[in-house]
């Protein structure tokens, strides 16, 4: 009934595991689920969503997903942004600061570093807590909310260690470096990947001054607060379609053509000319790229119909861009599930509601 | 002077930059101040002493029958060169050390130097055989009193220290002084502006009135005195008898009518109609003129001779019943001494006298003839600045003066006792150091005990350190001292000769708009220099003496007044200007003198004195600029020392005054010095027109693209910008502080902004701002923020507060000392303890640093000490108590960290705290922003970065502001501003938004272009809550917003019920103390227009100050009632059963009382 492909256009990075695909399709089908179990029966969705993997790097994924609804987009746009939960640091215990920067202005820079972990995600099945004496190592993290612990504990937290003097004359930078994970495969501060700056600066500290302090990361959601949220970009676009009309480019005054073909701020339209006579002809180059801003139809005002600029039905481009404490791909995979959660849920109450009926 | 070809290279506006920077960088921003309270330091204070008399002093002795008085002393004493010493403090324990300002600031000391005074005292013996023998003592040195210093003035502890040495004093670099600092807080003393002395005035009088036109003269010999202001008044025709046309009537000081003209004239010694007539039209080819002048001298001819004047003058004076020679002699000394002392007040200053009064006729004949225009009462040259160091002076003068009244006082009683006395012990130090720095830390201008309305409040104020360029707008700012219930219009309004020296849009909006006004970015005002310079170079440059020429010579020669008075005639005065101009370009005379050349009056007005506006100019000679590319060229050299005042010393620029201003000839623009301009001859060229504004207005980008009331309301909001104030906060105790958690420079610059040094302690951050509905939380100037922005630290800011208390002396009923301590109040020993916690104290009372307070914790325990010995202690429960409680709790809307803690000596030697306390404002809904162009709101709803609208590229805006904001308002500058940082965040530098320059939306349009944007800055969106694209497209880019000190955590208030008064026991007033709002009038107009008398009696009755009392139903007054026993009882009636319980206000009970104690008895018949 649900067909699904999926194909890799380009695959700059190996983060994508092999099953991957699988994957894609069992969630794709319950994107397309309907709420209400009586549409279902009486107009089966027959739309097949599917998904192409543009580009995917270290901190970017860029996907289409095409045959679903601009609801459909949005939710899962949403869902990245605010629903994947992450590991991000949400207390702070100052043992010594005498830096220029006072306790609540460090523990708030402490929090939006990115921080990796594997078992910020649900649980998958992992029961065998304290396995092998390693501690929680598998199960994923506990909402601090939700943990049975008094205060903390290591199902819901990770502390890190900080204590950094500055002993020589030159400034000190205190990066994310300095930050020590206590449980480093669990939990650990994310690198970024450009050498010299893969590490976020913490604080600048001049000679004698000294932080020290243990800071304990938590699970949570962007929803919540914006340091829990692993995309710094998620968007998505439709895609646009642009159709030159070279009968009523004809008509158009050298003059004229040359306004219309600069009008484009991406340059999209170009002079074509096939025997070196400049604006004889124009092409567009990759109308995806076009913003739809319609300064070429403002523009040639006097010339209706020189170009249409439409969408292409039911086609969303997205480019999502990771924080660093996820991957790209595994945020959209995350999402997914999250809302296959959220979805799931909504049937599971509607048909105990139904039940009570 | 030759160059180079390449040298003598024309510049460019870039080049006029590089100058304006030289200036800045010799000048800084508070130049007027420093430079004024210099001149006060190095020349006035001695200028002042040198002016006092010598004390005379002849003992008084008793007469002792015994002694035979064989020779006579007689004592002198007179003050000589004073000293100042660097600024130093001595603690309480009598040790001597030098003081710097963080240490005055931390412990509410003040920054003030010693200063000395060599006292010469002389003893006059005579013997009883009249040998005079005279005896001098000279004692160098006396201990004066102490002089507040202002900081980085050339006597502060920071003047020429480096950055680093200022850095490791606690001082921030940026921090440009011209403020004092008094009991620790930071003091500057706001420029006054005055009407100038010694300018004769013409105005028109509105008709009807007695009088057709009126001349004013304030004259004023030098400071010391006050001015002597004369009016002289044309008549209308028919307001005096017998005499058929306009007379001209003038005051004279302390003559209590006024005097016709000509028997002034007269009085004066110029006795025939001839030579009066000479005296006013000069030559007598004018025939209107002398027709003009008729009625006068028809009025006087009674007067003939000189002493019938004198005489007539002398009956008006304040003494009556005299013989007539002592009149005579009276209206003698009143003519010689006292009208118009500025010509002279030596013997024979007559002739001088009466060609400067006819001087004054003769303006206002013309005037009223239509000759000339009447004066402009408002005209900025007419205006004068009374800054630091003038009014300074006027205070040291009075208390110098207060001070050898002292000295004598004292010297004569010793004297009188027969006792010799001492110089030194004559000497109270306390009249002047307590003096000045009463004058100081209160603002009213004069001594203590002065009357009230004779003396000027306000004038010194609590430097406003809320932005640093608040600061800095503060320390150039002006004050009109005129009522400001004044409804006249005129001297509120921006008047032409404002340009370039007041800022256009800089003024406070309500009652002191334009009276209260900011110096412009380049403007100067003068310090004042000697006029005798000019008065020998005058008569070296053959100036001809008015005592030495014939009147029917004025005519044809150029009349030359110095300082206003009229010191000669000259014959040349082209010659003159040129050569007096090119003395002052070679700095032979100040470079602050200005020539005034009146062309259309033949007159030449040479000023010296101190307060005038100036403003440097270009001098332009031949349609070219004197200065050239070379001059620029060293001026960019680092290692040339060619700076600011050489440009000055070669005559490349130079000082104009507000009146010599409308005398040259000046281009707005470089462009508009062509040699083929025949239109205009230029003599001077502008350095550049954006140097018209002030400090707050300078922030503005494109302030040209403004209606001009935003750029005043942005003036006024940039003063209430958080930012980094200054970079030692960390180092200060301010009573209240904002410092923004992560400020940027902003994307839109204007070139001033380097001198405000504006990108290194910036106010604001670079918003990603959307011009869009979005939802319409956003109505009625409130806007939209991205609460995901928020999370991550945007317009995150901190808030210091700081507590102070210290241990106080305190007195017993014995009269024993006792001192306060701070301490942890225990409840068993300690009364009057707040029902709040104490528990974060340590120890010595205080608070630790790094404690978490929330609102009414007590910060400083502190005990007073009681009375235990005392006898109306009778309440055993009291008994147990030895000191009282007197500690300082957090207020009790604040919660927070403890920051900082200082403990220690004041001035005194009292134990001395300072207690800063921090919390963090994120901001929420309700705190307020706004845009660099009086475009302010609140945040209205804060959205997720998922619900706010995104573009293909991801990008979501920080604010969303309403559209309904512009058209209005036609902000225009606050658009071209999002082009341009638009363009900026593309290209990675700074945008050039100064005004007046050449930039324009279409070139900023095409750059945007080129980089891939539509042009107009617009960007097709999606809506963040469906995902659907928006059909409009959407005006996005980063705008520099602001936040302001408004937020709602500090207005937050409600209450159910509460403290309430104690005289009246309605609720009390205000946020801080738990008060109710007002249910005024108006709302008690509502009420009963309504018809709901129960609401209104609920309101103002039962929910504010209901009271129960007894009512005697016979007599009607209030009867005693024992509630526990059920008694009731009226003594005057004799009556216990007939009692009524009746419910009235509390305030009503109150004034019954008080009515009672008049022996008026208000009955409550029930």
């Amino acid at each position: 009934m649900f067909s699904c492909s999926v194909s890799l256009r380009s695959r700059t990075s190996s983060t994508l595991s092999s099953d991957s695909p699988i994957k894609i399709l069992l969630w794709l089908h319950l994107l397309t689920w309907s709420p209400c179990p009586h549409t279902v029966r009486a107009a089966p969705m027959k739309r097949m969503p599917q998904v192409t993997v543009d580009e995917l790097t270290a901190d970017t994924i860029k996907f289409t997903l095409s045959n679903t609804d601009t609801s459909v987009a949005n939710a899962l746009r949403r869902v990245m942004l605010a629903e994947v939960p992450t590991m991000a640091i949400d207390k702070v215990e100052f043992m010594e600061n005498t830096t220029v920067l006072h306790d609540d202005f460090i523990a708030h820079r402490l929090g939006l570093i990115p921080l990796t972990s594997e078992h910020a995600g649900f649980d998958t099945d992992s029961t065998d807590f304290d396995a092998a004496g390693l501690g929680p190592a598998l199960s994923a993290f506990q909402y601090n909310r939700d943990c049975s612990c008094q205060a903390f504990c290591p199902r819901c937290t990770v502390q890190f260690d900080l204590d950094v003097k500055a002993k020589e004359d030159s400034t000190l930078y205190v990066t994310s470096e300095a930050l020590k994970s206590e449980f480093e495969s669990r939990c650990k501060v994310a690198v970024g990947n450009d050498g010299e700056n893969a590490h976020i600066l913490i604080v600048k500290m001049r000679k004698g001054q000294a932080l020290k302090l243990k800071a304990y990361a938590q699970k949570g959601i962007g929803k919540e607060h914006a340091k829990w949220g692993p995309c710094c970009t998620a968007v998505f676009a439709y895609e646009p379609e642009v159709e030159l009309n070279h009968k009523v480019y004809a008509e158009m005054s050298a003059e004229e053509r040359a306004d219309f073909v600069d009008a484009c701020p991406k340059k999209l339209t170009k002079p074509y000319n096939p025997d070196d006579r400049p604006y004889e002809s124009i092409e567009t180059d990759e109308a995806s790229a076009c913003m739809v801003c319609l300064d070429c139809l403002e523009r040639a005002k006097d010339f209706p119909g020189i170009a249409k600029v439409r969408d292409r039905p039911q086609y969303f481009k997205f480019t999502v861009e990771s924080t660093g404490a996820l991957a790209p791909d595994k945020i959209v995979f995350r999402a997914i599930e999250v809302l296959k959660r959220k979805l799931e849920e909504v049937r599971d109450k509607l048909a105990s509601a139904a039940l009570m009926e | 002077m030759e160059f180079d070809d390449e040298d003598d290279e024309e510049i460019n506006q870039e080049d006029c930059w590089a100058l304006i920077t030289a200036y800045f960088e010799e000048k800084g921003l508070v130049r007027q101040q420093l430079d004024s309270f210099d001149e006060f330091i190095m020349t006035q204070m001695q200028e002042i002493v040198d002016e006092a008399p010598q004390l005379e002093l002849v003992p008084n002795q008793q007469h002792n029958p015994t002694q035979q008085a064989n020779s006579e002393r007689v004592y002198a004493i007179s003050f000589g060169q004073i000293y100042l010493s660097k600024p130093t403090w001595v603690e309480p324990d009598g040790e001597t050390t030098a003081m710097f300002p963080n240490e005055a600031r931390l412990r509410n000391l003040t920054y003030a130097a010693p200063i000395y005074m060599d006292i010469t005292r002389i003893t006059k013996t005579t013997d009883a055989d009249g040998v005079e023998e005279t005896e001098e003592e000279s004692i160098p040195k006396v201990f004066l009193g102490q002089v507040p210093i202002m900081l980085r003035s050339t006597y502060c502890m920071l003047a020429d220290s480096s950055d680093k040495e200022l850095s490791d004093l606690g001082e921030c670099p940026y921090d440009q002084g011209g403020y004092f600092v008094i009991n620790g807080s930071e003091k500057v003393l706001i420029a006054q502006e005055k009407m100038t002395n010694n300018a004769v005035y013409v105005f028109a009088k509105k008709q009807p009135s007695k009088y057709s036109h009126v001349a004013e003269l304030r004259s004023s010999l030098d400071n010391s005195r006050p001015a002597s202001s004369m009016f002289m008044r044309l008549l209308n025709a028919g307001q005096v008898k017998h005499v058929n046309g306009q007379t001209m009537h003038c005051t004279v000081p302390y003559i209590r009518s006024e005097v016709p003209v000509v028997v002034i004239f007269r009085a004066l010694g110029f006795v025939s109609d001839r030579d009066i007539l000479e005296h006013i039209v000069c030559d007598f080819s004018d025939p209107q003129l002398m027709e003009k002048v008729r009625p006068s001298l028809e009025e006087a001819r009674d007067i003939q001779t000189k002493s019938v004047a004198l005489d007539y003058i002398g009956k008006r004076g304040p003494t009556q019943g005299v013989t007539q020679a002592k009149r005579i002699e009276y209206a003698k000394q009143c003519l010689q001494k006292e009208m118009l002392p500025h010509v002279g007040i030596k013997e024979f200053c007559e002739t001088k006298k009466a060609y400067f009064l006819g001087y004054m006729v003769h303006k206002l004949l013309m005037s009223a003839m239509g000759g000339r225009r009447p004066d402009d009462r408002d005209h900025y040259a007419q205006k004068r600045l009374d800054l630091a160091g003038p009014l300074l002076g006027q205070l040291f003068r009075q208390l110098f003066r207060k001070l050898s009244k002292d000295v004598q006082k004292f010297a004569q009683k010793k004297l009188d006792l027969g006792q010799d006395f001492s110089a030194i012990e004559a000497v109270k130090q306390k009249t002047i150091s307590s003096g000045l720095k009463y004058a100081l830390a209160t603002g009213n201008w004069g001594q203590q005990k002065s009357a009230p309305g004779s003396v000027r409040a306000g004038v010194s104020q609590v430097l406003n350190r809320l932005t640093f360029a608040s600061t800095l707008s503060h320390l150039r700012r002006l004050n009109t001292p005129i009522g400001r219930e004044g409804k006249l219009a005129k001297p509120r309004q921006l008047h032409n000769t404002h340009w370039g020296m007041v800022c256009p849009a800089e003024t406070p909006e309500g009652q002191a708009v334009g009276l209260v006004k900011n110096l412009a970015l380049m403007a100067y005002i003068s310090v004042g220099s000697a006029q005798e310079p000019v008065l020998e170079f005058l008569e070296e440059w053959s100036v001809e003496n008015l005592e030495e020429i014939q009147p029917s010579a004025i005519p044809a020669s150029t009349k030359i007044f110095v300082n206003g008075a009229w010191v000669g005639i000259h014959h040349d005065p082209d010659d003159l200007v040129k050569t007096l101009r090119s003395l002052r370009r070679s700095e032979d005379i100040s470079a602050e003198v200005s020539v005034v050349r009146d062309i259309q009056a033949k007159e030449l007005r040479i000023y010296c004195d101190p307060g005038r506006c100036c403003r440097p100019i270009f001098i332009v000679e031949d349609q070219k600029l004197k200065i050239r590319k070379s001059h620029i060229r060293k001026l960019n050299d680092q290692e040339d020392e060619f700076s600011w005042s050489h440009c000055l010393a070669n005559g490349l620029v130079e000082y104009i005054d507000t009146e010599e201003e409308e005398t040259v000839m000046i281009a707005m623009n470089l462009s508009d010095l062509r040699p083929d301009n025949y239109m205009y001859r230029y003599t001077h060229c502008e350095i550049h027109p954006s140097m018209i504004l002030g400090i707050c207005a300078s922030i503005i980008p494109f302030p040209d693209h403004n209606q001009s009331p935003r750029n005043t309301y942005q003036s006024a909001m940039g003063k209430q910008a958080m930012g980094v104030y200054i970079t030692n906060y960390q180092l200060r105790m301010d009573t209240l502080a904002h410092v923004l958690y992560y400020p940027q420079k902003p994307l839109g610059i204007t070139r001033s902004m380097k001198y405000l040094h504006f990108r290194e302690l910036p106010s604001g951050i670079n918003a990603t701002v959307a011009i869009a509905c979005y939802s319409g939380y956003n109505q009625e100037d409130s806007v939209l923020m991205n609460q995901s922005s928020i999370d991550r630290g945007f317009f995150r800011s901190v808030f210091y507060r700081s507590y102070r208390d210290e241990e106080r002396k305190m007195f017993s009923r014995t009269g024993v000392a006792q001192s306060e301590h701070f301490e942890r109040p225990n409840r068993e020993t300690v009364n009057g303890m707040r029902n709040c916690s104490y528990d974060k104290l340590d120890e010595d009372g205080l608070v630790p640093p790094g404690t978490r307070i929330s609102g009414d914790d007590i910060i400083i325990g502190k005990t007073a000490p009681i009375d235990t010995q005392a006898e109306d202690r009778l309440d055993a429960s009291q008994a147990r108590y030895q000191r009282r409680d007197s500690s300082t709790p957090l207020r009790s809307s604040e919660a927070g960290y403890v920051d900082q803690v200082l403990l220690t000596t004041n001035g005194e030697g009292r134990k001395f705290v300072k207690v800063r306390v921090r919390s963090v404002r994120i901001p929420q809904i309700g705190d307020k922003f706004a845009s660099r162009h009086g475009q302010k709101g609140t945040i209205g709803i804060t959205y997720r970065q998922e619900d706010m609208p995104f573009s293909c590229e991801g990008i979501s805006p920080d604010i969303v502001v309403n559209p309904h904001a512009i058209p209005s308002r036609m902000t225009i500058g606050h658009l071209v501003e999002c082009l341009l940082s638009k363009v900026s965040s593309l290209t990675g530098d700074e945008g050039d938004a100064t005004p007046f320059t050449s930039v324009t939306v279409d070139e900023i349009s095409r750059l945007l272009q080129n980089f891939g944007y539509q042009k107009r800055g617009f960007e097709v969106m999606y809506n963040g809550h469906t995902g659907r694209r928006m059909d409009a497209a959407i005006f996005l880019g980063p705008t520099y917003y602001q936040r302001l000190k408004h937020m709602v955590d500090d207005k937050i208030h409600s209450r159910a019920r509460g403290p309430v008064t104690l005289l009246t026991r309605q609720p009390m007033e205000g946020r801080a103390r738990d008060g109710g709002l007002r249910f005024g009038e108006m709302e008690r107009d509502c009420m009963i227009s309504h018809g709901v008398a129960a609401i209104l009696k609920e309101r103002l009755m039962d929910a504010s100050d209901a009271f129960r009392v007894h009512v005697c139903d016979l007599c009607g007054m209030i009867a005693i009632a024992n509630l526990n026993k059920g008694t009731f009882e009226c003594r005057g009636c004799r009556n216990k059963t007939k009692i009524s319980q009746i419910f009235i206000p509390y305030a009503c009970k109150l004034l019954f009382q008080e009515l009672m104690a008049m022996q008026i008895a208000p009955r409550m018949m029930t």
